[in-house]
């Protein structure tokens, strides 16, 4: 139960936030990049490395544990293009964000000031490239 | 020599003596600021400089210092010459905030002996000497009045700030007026090297001793002297003036020297990248005319948040910076504030990437230690002196200071979506603070506390146990908060300037 309200309130959307993104870059609608394709061109990225340190040092295991299930889940839904579910999504992941540095919620990663939400969120990037 | 009534030290005979009313050390901000108020009242004054008109690398040398703490140039950024520091400042201009005067349970060894409506009067006043305009530092009427906005800060946690800006060189701004006074007169290359008492027990000084580099020696008697040399050198000619008390004046409690503070410069230990591009904040990273005067705004812990975080004061200047002088980062991140659904795209492309950042550039309060201390050197300078020996240090407290406000930004610009921050500070602050500079704003040597256990002056500035000998200038100050210290330095000064009439009045009546 824990595991499934966790991925449902706070990873799942991040980790449809995360699609979006991906999806984004996928469909064609950005052209501009040139090697376009998949995320793996971002693995040396700071936003990354951001992720990786919040893997590393602040995510417990637990945390840790789940967010490399829901990147592992990525993949399977990448077809779907932005939908209405994936806007709605990002407005969730920035009214969270929100959330996170109104309580306070927020870690330091590679010395940026981050909410925890936005934080994960770089986390599954790390995970996915 | 332009200014035809000054005379210079180095043609005076040796065993001349000089009289006047009041015998003012020091050709700086506080003594021309001291001197110009005293001759207006029609009070005999004998400015004595140790310098001449400009720089003069033999006169110069007599401010090297041993130093045997945190790096520091060898003489400090002092300018003995005609005007002072004044010759090469900035022209910074804010006056301390009202907590600064007061007790802070949290920074130990704090409070003024009078508070900031106390100093008020003498602050507005300063605004004229210094050509400030009106005294007004209220930044959002400041913002109102040019048409500009502030960043979106609430006010409760972080504030803007503003200061002004004009850098008056008193030696030229006010040599004409002191030139053409009748009952002033100015020596040049009069180095102080000893402050005489009448005899041992008594607490009225009779007479100083003036050196200069021709090694002729001359005496200068006085009702009253004003030592106005600056932080350092302030210190150095009290506990050199040590023949009748061994210690040397106003050295009773071992207070002298103690409690040197500087304004900590921190920098590069973090930037904010902003959501809306840089070029609508362009008063906080380059001054604006305001109403004809320079003015910049600036960031700054308010009162309030420095209570609650139990921290010193903590101000930020602006400065901007180009993402491509950084890592990438800034732009990725910049580009994941501005345009999230295209986040992506800029990680890959690099073609997002905003050059604009706002570098924190941070002056910062240094809390009153008595660790931090300024004494005499086993070395001695060319006129056979003591040089100063300083040991500058900084605490735990200065360092949580820094990383409480730090974090405090960085959370408040997450929090109000201005955009976000990196900080960068070790967590160990000797290793942290070993890059920290000071402001070459020296402060706190003879401070004035009304207690003789607890500083060497009393709240008029009179050294403990004397009757007529005062210091000057931003060694008084008890605690310095952000603030760039010649307005208050100006300020002070014309407060010890009325009580020096004040004093003469009462006595010739």
């Amino acid at each position: 139960v824990r595991r499934r309200t966790f991925l449902m309130s706070g990873i799942g959307m991040l980790g449809v936030s995360a699609l979006g993104y991906g999806s984004m870059l996928t469909s064609g609608a950005l052209q501009l990049c040139p090697t376009p394709g998949t995320l793996g061109g971002m693995v040396d990225t700071p936003l990354a490395r951001i992720g990786d340190v919040y893997l590393r040092k602040t995510a417990s295991q637990l945390e840790a544990t789940q967010l490399r299930e829901v990147a592992a889940s990525i993949p399977s839904h990448l077809t779907g293009g932005a939908s209405d579910g994936l806007w709605r999504a990002v407005a969730d992941l920035a009214a969270s964000i929100s959330h996170d540095f109104e309580v306070g919620n927020v870690v330091s990663c590679d010395g940026w000031v981050l909410s925890r939400s936005e934080a994960r969120m770089c986390a599954l990037i790390a995970l996915t490239c | 020599m332009p200014f035809n009534s000054f005379r210079d030290a180095r043609t005076i005979e040796t065993g001349a003596e000089l009289a006047a009313d009041v015998c003012v050390t020091g050709a700086g901000a506080a003594g021309i600021t001291i001197a110009r108020e005293l001759i207006r009242a029609g009070v005999r004054v004998c400015l004595l400089e140790a310098g001449g008109l400009s720089i003069d690398p033999e006169v110069n040398a007599l401010s090297i210092i041993e130093n045997v703490g945190r790096k520091y140039p060898p003489n400090l950024l002092r300018l003995r010459c005609f005007g002072g520091t004044t010759n090469h400042w900035g022209g910074h201009c804010v006056p301390l905030s009202p907590l600064d005067f007061e007790v802070r349970d949290w920074v130990e060894h704090s409070g003024w002996p009078y508070s900031y409506e106390d100093l008020r009067p003498f602050y507005e006043a300063a605004h004229e000497v210094l050509g400030l305009g009106e005294f007004n530092y209220d930044s959002a009427d400041g913002a109102a009045r040019l048409g500009v906005r502030l960043l979106p800060f609430d006010g409760k946690r972080i504030e803007t700030t503003m200061s002004r800006y004009n850098p008056v060189r008193f030696g030229l701004a006010y040599g004409d007026e002191l030139n053409a006074s009748r009952n002033l007169q100015c020596v040049l290359y009069a180095d102080l090297s000893s402050i005489d008492l009448s005899d041992p027990d008594s607490e009225t000084v009779t007479s100083v001793r003036v050196r200069s580099v021709a090694r002729n020696e001359f005496t200068v008697k006085a009702s009253y002297f004003i030592v106005a040399c600056g932080a350092i050198e302030n210190a150095r000619i009290l506990l050199c003036s040590n023949r009748q008390r061994p210690a040397g004046l106003g050295n009773h409690s071992d207070l002298v020297g103690r409690f040197f503070m500087e304004h900590i410069l921190y920098e590069n230990a973090g930037y904010i990248v902003l959501k809306e591009p840089l070029s609508a904040y362009p008063h906080y990273v380059t001054p604006v005319d305001f109403e004809g005067i320079s003015t910049r705004f600036h960031i700054a812990v308010p009162a309030e948040e420095q209570r609650q975080l139990r921290i010193p004061a903590f101000r930020a200047e602006l400065g901007a910076i180009s993402a491509a002088d950084w890592e990438l980062g800034v732009g990725d991140i910049s580009a994941l504030l501005m345009r999230p659904f295209e986040f992506g795209h800029a990680l890959r492309c690099r073609q997002n990437a905003t050059p604009d950042a706002l570098l924190l550039g941070n002056c910062i309060e240094q809390t009153p230690n008595p660790e931090s201390r300024v004494t005499l050197s086993d070395t001695r300078d060319p006129l056979g002196r003591p040089n100063a020996r300083l040991n500058w240090r900084l605490s735990a407290l200065d360092h949580e200071g820094v990383v409480k406000a730090h974090d405090l930004i960085s959370r408040e610009v997450g929090r109000l979506g201005i955009g976000r921050m990196r900080v960068v500070i070790r967590d160990r602050y000797e290793i942290e603070l070993e890059g920290a500079g000071g402001a070459a704003h020296h402060m706190g040597t003879t401070r004035m506390h009304q207690d003789p256990n607890k500083g060497v002056t009393d709240g008029h500035g009179l050294v403990h146990y004397t009757r007529n000998l005062y210091m000057a200038g931003s060694s008084l100050f008890p605690s310095c908060g952000y603030a760039n210290p010649t307005l208050t330095i100006v300020a002070t000064s014309l407060r010890l300037a009325d009580t020096i009439k004040a004093k003469l009045r009462r006595h010739r009546l």
